[in-house]
């Protein structure tokens, strides 16, 4: 019974399978939201260097200058703004039951929530292609 | 009834979130950005503008409920993404234990360094 109710495993975690792109989102704001808690620690421990390691702190600053750093710095930064727009869309949807629509009487073809969320999603994918253009300026153009 | 008080102070913590990472991200690198919109940040990372802003009284608060709900909201999510994994309650619990030691370890060392951060000299 304990083996059957892990099965799955990590392959769990990131199975889109046959969900939509609901399902698709969920897994990107996982690998993101991972991917932040772990830069989180590293960057208090590199932050704190400015402090008791002036030396070692500067020398980390010229080396988040060189083009790989920038461009994982970058990473880093579409990670939060994909975390931070999804988490939006999750807020508005699990806590104040936006985008999903009334309750409806049942209709042929089937009117689901995904469906109904749809211009919502497109929405926001819309937002985050902005910001993925306007930081991609910052990082790589602008500075 | 605990485990739901968990999960709510985790969407507070969400909610906090979205204001203070999203002006410190932006301020820290989005700076060419919000010059082209009229706000004059500086460099981020030169000496003196690390100084100034460990001194602002403002972006000190900002980072104190920044480092508390980002530390809170990460290290839940962890758990939860960890504790899918197995279905002993054993090991849920090891899990749990170990992340809030864990990550009430880096919220002192976070708080230690923001507050030391002020006695930095320019």
């Amino acid at each position: 019974m304990r083996r059957l109710q892990r099965r799955l495993g990590i392959w769990g975690w990131v199975y889109g399978g046959r969900y939509g792109i609901t399902r698709w989102a969920y897994i990107l704001h996982r690998i993101t939201g991972l991917a932040l808690i772990l830069y989180l620690y590293a960057h208090l421990f590199v932050t704190s260097l400015r402090v008791w390691n002036r030396p070692a702190w500067e020398a980390f600053v010229q080396f988040s200058k060189t083009p790989v750093m920038q461009a994982l710095e970058w990473l880093l930064f579409l990670a939060f703004v994909y975390h931070a727009v999804n988490g939006i869309r999750l807020l508005l949807t699990e806590f104040f039951g936006l985008t999903i629509g009334k309750p409806a009487h049942p209709k042929v073809p089937p009117d689901t929530s995904v469906k109904r969320q749809l211009k919502w999603n497109v929405l926001f994918m819309l937002v985050l292609a902005g910001l993925v253009v306007l930081s991609g300026l910052e990082f790589f153009f602008w500075r | 009834m605990r485990e739901r008080r968990f999960y709510y102070w985790f969407m507070w913590a969400a909610v906090v979130l979205l204001v203070a990472a999203t002006f410190h991200m932006f301020l820290m690198h989005m700076f060419k950005t919000l010059e082209f919109l009229g706000v004059q940040v500086g460099e981020p990372l030169e000496w003196q503008e690390v100084v100034r802003r460990a001194k602002d009284g403002a972006y000190l608060t900002l980072l104190f409920f920044l480092l508390t709900a980002a530390l809170y909201h990460g290290t839940y999510g962890l758990r939860s993404v960890l504790i899918e994994l197995t279905s002993s309650k054993k090991a849920q619990r090891i899990i749990t234990w170990a992340l809030a030691v864990i990550g009430l370890a880096a919220y002192l060392w976070g708080l230690y360094f923001l507050f030391a951060s002020v006695g930095l000299r320019g």
